[in-house]
């Protein structure tokens, strides 16, 4: 019983993980938008036929399935989600509205913000009309200043039930210090609408999904945990009963964003957005802490997108500022992944108003037309097709063979639409494309690393996604970082990442303190106040592993802060070395991390505690271990590659067209030695060797890249 | 001495050199694209420290620049919350070229960090303050780093930095010429100690932001050197020149694209900061081949009130019109402006004596926006760049200032964040406008939220909600304002001031028919016992302007109605102050806007009743809000008639037009009718 599952539901394929009995696979199908348990069960299916096994007798030496999915995203950019009523504090109902103002700019790429004629606000998820005021009021402490009006919000109730609402978001100033308003409310539409008169009509409080500071923010993760509740748990339901159908009674458990996971049934919807890629970060730590490798960046490049996410010191301890999800932004502590608009459909464009500029990205011509190459429509020249004019893909083996790609027409869209008005020849053209987009997300990553208080240079590589591999040596040298690792399942490695992950559950409270007094006067002394939170915050976490079935006595915890000094409006998240706190000297300890993390971030110029320290918000997260799974290691093969050697094809490089060795990256075996340029082929991917680059394979098969001098690339 | 011909002269981009022609001509292929996206992740890094470090609330509204110029002071490229700024930079650089780096009391060496916020030396008015840093790499100077935020405290005679009854220049507090406040990578403490001693009503925002400012310039610093290592100070001088030759010839194509034209709009201003008057603001836009002429020939004289501006002002406001409409797609530089020409004449508000008060001049500035917004609408329509017409925000500059000490007993002074970033987006050519959409001036910056501020201020907020009715309205509607109404808790007292316009005349229009948006007023309650009322369960509380300022609730207390200019007001606790800021213009006939779009701005609550039958004469059933179309056919149809009995041949209106005159005193201050040309002097002591 101790095999795993891990399933990635992505838009186009559902990737699977499968570990059993010292063995493992992985493999892709299509995804079925319409029913997801489809797609995962012939995912399952396929697995087990490559493990020589039928799909009952492996659900039943799994003891775990583990399943992330941003699909439940599409129900939101699609607005078709439920009829929900918005109940707020009188006199501001229209915050999600407002959206601070500049909403319109939320979730946008820097140029469309520059856009300022083009601005739109997001189709609000509940419209003004199903929002109601109540009169009520609790102040910055929490006190009631106004008492609630139970008439007059039964009045109000009975306007949103006529209009045909069928679940509310209750978010109102100041709750998540004193829930006493929001539970009342609660209480009068359970008793006015109980389920037996209407159905089941969920009540959402904002206190309870998002306890935390600013009323935007709270409100925007309430309303979008109800929008997409529904739609996530009818999914659920189908996934469970496909399971059971086959046999399967062990947990089903759901990738957060926060890094964890939860049994589906305790996870909130919001926790799930952007699980896969959290997943690659997760399995990037794992492999990080098995190989050595304590800081990694892992890509991933894809059709549209590269998305980029940080291993430091073997923490994934960092999370986005202001995470927009849609365009909405929430209060969610979400594992930092970045996303930038470069992928193989990236689509080149010669601007003439700028002098012929070469530009590549971020628009994407998708996977529908796709690059010119693809023979389906597509006329744009892109980064696919460069790469197909460069020699680096084989046009009979893209997609394992399913597409055969077009070399003609990706010649003449370079040749027509760049190399003519640059005067160049069209493979310089197609060479010129491929460095810029390397450039660029070289770029991004060497800003991420630095902005982290990081040198790119001490960090390693692992290159995931179709496109990932044929460009890592080009965006390493441009981030002047000079090692790469592919692994064998680099085109699933977000369904990877999950099998190493623990169960760990996530709890946030907003609490003021002041640390230490403006003036560095006196440090804070109500100890028992700040253990008070912590102790609330593990109480819930031993609630939540019982009901799971989960031993709490076994669960660990870790404690954040969120810190700033007198005044500031941003926070700086902060591992507090204590779990408790009881001496002046604890303080100063707190303190003294806060002043290194801050200085290691911002700057140390910045320092000023005469304005004195605030904690604005506490963190904790509980984690519950999985055992380590164990290292699946190959026979050593020797140095000389030459059995996985099919052939030679000419390439274009810097230096020219050179006649380069093709490997089939199957038949590689650990120990393996050859030097770039090399081209290593896969079904799914192909890995480009550039020049001045060596690769070896490692005892798990993965290709470990390095360039072999340590002199910089071009950024 | 001051030489006031500094500012023209560091506007001027510096004649390439044959160095920085050679260079730019040995960047390799992707060398300009590569780098020049570098530059810019380099100051984005930088604005993100600044911002995370910083306090100031007009620093996280986004009034904010962090940038990279060349060695002799041009600007290169820029990450900025708003345009004024790609103007600001050049001339505090360039005066401390020319003054201070061949004297050797002073001298530009590498660890220097400077410092200022005197506007004549090339800023917009003395809030707004900038740490600049030379950047040497092998002895060279290679190039500089400008980082600047607006700070809401001067240590002026009013608290907030805009003093709205100041007289001259001497009532502004703090005005730093280029001072050095660091070397060898040091700050001053004895410097940071005079700053915190100016500004001591907020002494911990003063350096703790300043400290922001100057960490941002040291990160794009430490990148910037990090490039010149790796690839040579040949590289940056090359790269340099290209990303200025670039953006202006980009900008010359497509002026060249335009038919050429001459277009003229005037607004009006209704006070001087001091009281109500009527002052115009005239411009004449001129394309002709691959040129752009401004020209502000026909504004008002200075004037002894509070708000002035000067050149830099205008053109930085300038700025912001091109570089969010026109010119939004191209990289900032000071390419950009190598084929504009912007003349303001002398004496005018817009180009005050130095002595004069301008640490308002944004809201004069602002001006600008509706001028340019209906000149360069008029100018693009008729092009590709049709898409871009749209008259932009009104621009009322809704900032309300809070000064006291709050509940956790820190003297605090800031700006509101809210309503200033909640204006309307006007209506574009295909399109309504967007409610509630930001500042003008920087429209990425972030409305707090009333949990920010009650955590910080000692202030409870009514209400804070889009404002009906706002809008200009027309076949597509402008966006609608928002109001905010603050009741002063947990302190004794509390000040306020608010530096406003357009409480009496809109200084914005609409474009093409549609209408201006309205204006909005200052409105306070005096005596309120709003929290007792609350405490007791009141039903009857006001929850937007129109019942506060109705007095029709059950609140008690004396309400008072009031221009949005307000200079010092203190508030006991529980009374009350309520702000909010215009939607903007309309476009079109409002006859034209369909049925449907009239009632869902009804349901929206964007408009009311009264406006859906009245001004868009819509007739519908009010329960059901389901349009009667053949009613409202008719009702338009009548509408349209009453207009036609209302027309007269052009020479006669104009005949006619021309004898009008306003009243005497709301014009004293305009200058000579109807030229506006100077008939009087003005004395400041």
């Amino acid at each position: 019983m101790s095999g795993t599952i891990e399933i990635d539901i992505g838009g186009t394929f559902t990737d699977c993980y499968v570990r059993v009995d010292g063995t493992e696979t992985w493999c892709k199908t299509r995804t079925t938008p319409f029913d997801l348990s489809q797609g995962m069960g012939q995912a399952i299916g396929q697995a087990a036929r490559q493990l020589e096994l039928d799909t009952a007798e492996l659900l039943e030496r799994t003891g775990i399935i583990r399943y992330s999915t941003t699909l439940a995203m599409n129900k939101l950019i699609e607005r078709k989600g439920p009829r929900l009523g918005l109940i707020t504090t009188e006199g501001f109902e229209d915050t999600m509205l407002v959206g601070r103002g500049s909403q319109w700019s939320d979730g946008l790429p820097f140029k469309e913000q520059r856009n300022i004629a083009a601005a739109v606000k997001p189709l609000p998820l509940i419209p003004k009309q199903l929002t109601v005021g109540v009169k009520e009021r609790l102040d910055y402490r929490g006190e009631v200043l106004r008492p609630l009006d139970e008439d007059h919000f039964l009045a109000q109730l009975d306007r949103l039930v006529d209009q045909g609402v069928r679940g509310f978001v209750v978010s109102l100033l100041w709750s998540f210090l004193n829930p006493v308003h929001e539970r009342r409310i609660r209480e009068l539409i359970e008793h006015e609408y109980n389920e037996s008169y209407l159905g089941s009509m969920p009540v959402f409080l904002s206190s309870e999904v998002s306890p935390r500071k600013f009323e935007y923010t709270r409100t925007t993760m309430t309303v979008l945990n109800a929008y997409l509740h529904q739609s996530m748990y009818e999914e659920l339901i189908g996934i469970g009963q496909q399971l059971r159908g086959g046999g399967y009674r062990k947990p089903l458990m759901m990738v957060h964003n926060t890094g964890g996971m939860a049994s589906v049934f305790r996870s909130a919807a919001v926790h799930t957005y952007n699980g896969g890629p959290v997943a690659g970060l997760m399995g990037s730590a794992a492999l990080g802490r098995d190989d050595g490798h304590r800081n990694v960046v892992i890509t991933d490049m894809g059709g549209t997108s590269f998305d980029i996410a940080m291993v430091v010191e073997g923490s994934t301890r960092f999370y986005k500022f202001a995470p927009t999800i849609d365009r909405w932004t929430v209060d969610a502590t979400i594992l930092d992944t970045r996303s930038i608009g470069s992928g193989g459909g990236s689509i080149a464009r010669v601007n003439e108003l700028l002098d012929n500029r070469l530009e590549v990205g971020p628009e994407s011509a998708g996977s529908m037309p796709g690059p010119a190459c693809y023979d389906q429509g597509g006329r744009e020249p892109t980064v696919t097709d460069a790469d197909l004019l460069l020699g680096y893909l084989s046009p009979d083996r893209f997609h394992g063979g399913q597409l055969v790609l077009s070399r003609r027409r990706a010649e003449r869209a370079i040749r027509d639409r760049v190399a003519a008005p640059l005067g160049i020849e069209t493979d310089e053209a197609a060479l010129l494309i491929k460095r810029i987009i390397d450039a660029k997300m070289g770029a991004e990553i060497y800003k991420e690393t630095v902005l982290k208080g990081y040198d790119p240079r001490d960090f390693v590589i692992y290159a995931a996604g179709g496109a990932g591999p044929a460009h890592a040596c080009g965006y390493a040298e441009a981030a002047r970082m000079s090692r790469v690792i592919v692994h064998p399942f680099a085109s699933t490695f977000c369904a990877y990442g999950s099998s190493t992950m623990d169960v760990l559950h996530v709890y946030e409270r907003s609490r003021r303190y002041t640390l230490l007094t403006p003036g560095k006067k006196a440090w804070l002394d109500d100890y028992a106040g700040f253990n008070a939170v912590v102790e609330e915050l593990e109480a819930h976490a031993v609630r939540d592993f019982a009901g799971e079935g989960f031993d709490p006595a076994q669960v660990r915890y870790e404690l954040e802060l969120d810190m700033k000094f007198g005044g500031q409006l941003n926070v700086k998240r902060v591992a507090s070395p204590l779990l408790r706190v009881g001496s002046q000297a604890d303080m100063e300890a707190l303190y003294a991390e806060f002043e290194r993390e801050f200085s290691e971030a911002y700057s140390p110029l910045g320092l000023h505690p005469e304005a004195g320290v605030e904690i604005e918000a506490f963190v904790l997260k509980a984690r519950l271990p999985q055992p380590a799974a164990e290292r699946i290691e190959a026979p050593y093969g020797g140095a000389d590659p030459s059995g996985a050697r099919t052939g030679t094809r000419s390439a274009r490089f810097d230096a020219g067209w050179i006649d380069t060795p093709v490997f089939d990256l199957e038949r590689l075996a650990p120990g393996n030695r050859l030097a770039g340029p090399a081209l290593v082929e896969s079904g799914d991917t192909t890995v480009v060797v550039a020049p001045r680059w060596a690769l070896e394979v490692d005892a798990r098969r993965a290709l470990v890249l390095t360039l072999a001098s340590e002199e910089s690339g071009d950024v | 001495m001051f030489d006031p011909t500094i500012v023209d002269r560091a506007m001027r981009s510096e004649p390439a050199t044959e160095q920085e022609l050679a260079d730019a001509a040995a960047l390799g292929p992707g060398d300009y694209e590569i780098f020049s996206e570098n530059l810019l992740l380099m100051l984005q890094e930088g604005k993100e420290v600044m911002t995370k470090m910083g306090i100031s609330s007009m620093l996280h509204s986004g009034d904010t620049l962090v940038a990279i110029f060349t060695a002799r002071g041009d600007l290169v490229s820029a990450v900025l919350g708003t345009y004024l700024h790609a103007v600001t930079g050049q001339v505090p650089i360039k005066f401390i070229l020319e003054e201070f780096a061949g004297d050797p009391s002073v001298g530009v060496r590498e660890g220097d960090v400077y410092y200022c916020n005197e506007a004549l030396y090339g800023g917009i008015h003395n809030p707004d303050q900038f740490a600049l840093m030379p950047v040497f790499n092998d002895g060279e100077l290679i190039a500089w780093v400008v980082s600047g935020a607006h700070q809401s405290e001067t240590g002026g005679s009013e608290p907030g930095g805009e003093v709205t009854q100041a007289h001259t220049r001497h009532d502004e507090g703090m005005k730093l010429t280029p001072i050095k406040i660091g070397e060898s990578y040091r700050l001053k403490n004895d410097l940071l100690r005079m700053m915190e001693n100016f500004i001591s009503r907020a002494p911990r925002m003063q350096v703790t932001d300043v400290k922001a400012r100057v960490a941002a310039c040291d990160r794009v610093r430490v990148r910037l050197q990090e490039l010149a290592g790796r690839r040579g100070n040949g590289l940056l001088r090359g790269l340099f020149r290209r990303m200025i030759q670039q953006t202006s010839a980009g900008v010359r194509r497509r002026i060249a694209s335009w038919p050429d034209g001459v277009y003229r709009h005037v607004v009006f201003m209704d006070t001087t900061g001091h009281e109500a008057a009527l002052l115009r603001a005239s411009v004449t836009l001129t394309v002709k081949g691959d040129r752009l002429t401004i020209d502000f020939e026909g504004t008002s004289p200075e004037h002894e009130g509070s708000y002035n501006a000067f050149t830099n002002v205008i053109r930085g406001h300038c700025a912001v019109n091109l570089f969010q409409f026109p010119f939004h797609d191209f990289p900032l530089s000071s390419g950009m402006l190598e084929h504009i020409d912007i003349r303001v004449p002398d004496g005018s508000f817009f180009n005050a004596d130095p002595e004069a008060a301008i640490s308002c001049s944004p809201l004069v500035g602002a001006l600008v926006f509706p001028l340019l917004g209906v000149v360069l609408s008029k100018a693009m329509f008729p092009t590709e760049q049709r898409d871009l017409v749209c008259g932009f925000c009104s621009s009322s500059a809704s900032a309300v200032m809070v000064a006291g000490t709050n509940q956790h007993g820190v003297r605090v002074t800031d700006f509101m964040g809210y309503p200033l970033n909640a204006y309307g987006l006007g209506a574009r050519a295909d399109k309504d406008g967007v409610d509630v959409f930001g500042f003008p001036h920087g429209p990425w910056g972030k409305a707090p939220d009333v949990e920010d501020i009650e955590a910080e201020f000692p202030l409870l907020h009514l209400y804070q909600r889009q404002q009906r009715d706002t809008c200009g309205f027309g076949r597509w509607r402008g966006g609608v304002g928002a109001a905010v109404c603050y009741v002063v808790h947990q302190v004794p007292y509390l000040a306020f001031t608010s530096s406003q316009k357009e409480a009496k005349f809109p200084a914005h229009n609409g474009l093409y028919g549609g209408y201006s948006m309205t204006v909005v007023p200052g409105i306070r309650v005096l005596g309120s016992s709003v929290l007792e009322q609350m405490a007791a369960g009141e039903h009857d509380l006001p929850t937007n302007d129109y019942e506060l300022a109705s007095g029709e609730t059950a609140l008690r207390g004396e309400v008072i109605v009031e221009h949005q200019t307000r200079g010092i007001r203190v508030l006991k606790r529980g009374e009350i102050l309520a702000a909010s800021t215009q939607g903007s213009g309309g476009y079109g006939d409002v006859l034209e806007r369909e049925p449907e779009a009239v009632m869902e701005d009804v349901r929206a609550d964007a408009i009311s009743d009264w406006t859906a039958a009245n001004v868009y004469r819509v007739v519908y059933d009010p329960e059901t809000l389901i349009p009667d179309l053949d009613a409202t056919r008719r009702a338009r149809d009548e509408q349209r008639a009453r207009r036609l009995e209302h027309g007269r041949p052009y020479a006669e209106f104009a005949a006619e037009w021309e004898l009008r005159r306003p009243p005497e005193d709301a014009i004293r201050y305009f200058g000579e009718w109807p030229s506006a040309k100077p008939n009087r002097d003005v004395v400041r002591v």
